[in-house]
């Protein structure tokens, strides 16, 4: 046994390093467009477009794609930094946030087809979908939307998706899970959407604005119910909040399942490289 | 379920690979511990107090993120090495105040008879005093062995898909939350056959006792 274990240890530290080795997907040539995955180490948040984007191309036969899956968008673009994968596949609002004030990442895929986000309810909050929707064509109307968008992304992502004429009247027959407060699902960590100061002790982000300009309007307290993104629809059935405001892409399978208001912001599954 | 399979694949390896490892560094660590030289019992305790006294959970972060911030060399950019290494610095710690409970749980006359034997205080070491306490060692590894196994399920933050982040990105995807049976039995399956091995080696190593 003595002399066995030094050679046991140092057989397994060998076999560890040898995988390791295997481990690194690094590639040399760069990605331009989703039919340059194959070959390529690509990062994506779980439970998203982007994750089901990439899952439905290697179901259809591409071959060879890596895919690193996170809990956070932010550790996409951590790993981007350090080289570890070859692109970031995310939603055009958050690669907006990246690629703004910095050359070190660059955009260079945007999709033609557009997948804007709205808000979520549950199959059973009819009329408090109603009202906030209301809450929401108002911020239309009186541009308060397109203020809220341009402190938070620089341009106007809501430009052109409501056409509102006449001042909206807003319905009061709505309940909510607590009386006087409306509880908002998000995943805070998902800048520049729903994420916190450096501090770390204040909510900010273009959702956060927004459910709180509608929480103004409903005449309601607004409570952000912070929640792992991987998870937030269950919340949602369970009760746990009224609504979910945390950059959800409007999809049929979603639309099938819950309530989703008209889109309230655009937004487009894009791919994120570094420079140089 | 090929891929909880090749997910379990992830977590095995991980666990009985930094196990082993910290098996090594820990049997190092404890016996500079109980060293009389203050330049090896010194650090070995810093050492422990560090991995212990601190939550896994950040380890790893920093290992895996932490860490190429500050010496850009050190950019590991395979996960499962990131992982390999946090979790064998960390269990190490714990292995060596195990390791060490059962060297000084020996009686000290083995010692002294050994040194009046002529033994070197190495010899007296590996050749009496480590060997019997092997079987006294073998429960509470067997312990940490299976908290290892559980813990690795840490790993799923750096993006490594293991046994439960898997399980999780099929719950998340099936919207059905059944597929933890599965799971669930996979890992009691894991720990079922590491007990065995365990309680095998407990006994062989009890023999002469």
């Amino acid at each position: 046994m003595k002399r066995r274990l030094p050679i046991v240890l140092a057989l397994v530290i060998c076999f560890t390093f040898t995988l390791a080795a295997c481990g690194g997907s690094k590639s040399t040539s760069k990605v331009a467009t989703p039919e340059d995955f194959p070959g390529h180490n690509i990062a994506v948040q779980t439970a998203t477009t982007a994750a089901d984007s990439v899952d439905e191309m290697i179901e259809n036969g591409a071959k060879n794609i890596t895919v690193s899956r996170y809990e956070k968008v932010t550790q996409c673009f951590d790993d981007l930094s350090l080289d570890r994968v070859d692109a970031v596949y995310v939603d055009s609002v958050v690669s907006a946030y990246y690629t703004a004030d910095s050359d070190k990442y660059d955009r260079v895929w945007i999709n033609d087809v557009g997948e804007p986000m709205g808000l979520c309810f549950a199959k059973s909050s009819v009329q408090l979908e109603a009202a906030v929707e209301a809450a929401v064509d108002t911020m239309f109307y009186d541009g308060t939307m397109a203020e809220i968008a341009i402190k938070n992304f620089g341009e106007d992502f809501t430009a052109g998706l409501r056409d509102v004429k006449e001042a909206p009247v807003i319905p009061t027959d709505f309940t909510t899970i607590q009386e006087g407060k409306l509880l908002v699902g998000a995943e805070v960590g998902y800048p520049p959407m729903e994420y916190t100061t450096e501090d770390g002790l204040t909510f900010i982000g273009f959702d956060i604005d927004v459910t709180a300009r509608i929480g103004e309007l409903l005449g309601l307290e607004v409570e952000i119910v912070n929640t792992a993104w991987d998870g937030i629809f269950a919340g949602l059935e369970k009760g746990q909040y009224d609504l979910i405001a945390s950059s959800v892409s409007i999809t049929p399978e979603r639309q099938e399942k819950y309530i989703l208001t008209a889109p309230y912001v655009s937004n487009a599954l894009c791919i994120v490289v570094k420079n140089g | 379920m090929p891929a909880l399979i090749k997910a379990t694949g992830v977590t095995m390896e991980l666990t009985v690979t930094s196990v082993l490892t910290a098996v090594g560094l820990g049997i190092f660590l404890a016996l500079a511990r109980i060293s009389k030289n203050p330049f090896l019992s010194k650090p070995a305790t810093a050492y422990i107090f560090f991995f212990r006294g601190s939550p896994l959970l950040i380890q790893l972060y920093f290992v895996y993120y932490g860490l190429p911030l500050i010496f850009p060399a050190l950019n590991i950019s395979s996960k499962f090495l990131a992982a390999y290494i946090a979790f064998s610095l960390n269990i190490a710690a714990y292995l060596a105040e195990i390791i060490r409970a059962a060297i000084q749980s020996i009686d000290k006359g083995q010692m002294e008879a050994g040194r009046s034997l002529g033994l070197s205080y190495g010899q007296c070491m590996s050749l009496v005093v480590i060997p019997q306490s092997y079987r006294r060692m073998i429960p509470p590894v067997c312990n940490e062995f299976l908290m290892v196994l559980k813990d690795t399920s840490l790993v799923s933050i750096i993006a490594l898909t293991d046994l439960t982040f898997q399980t999780k990105m099929i719950a998340s995807n099936k919207a059905s939350a059944l597929v933890y049976i599965p799971s669930l039995a996979i890992y009691l399956v894991l720990t079922a056959i590491f007990t065995i091995i365990f309680n095998r080696l407990e006994k062989k190593f009890s023999e002469y006792e």
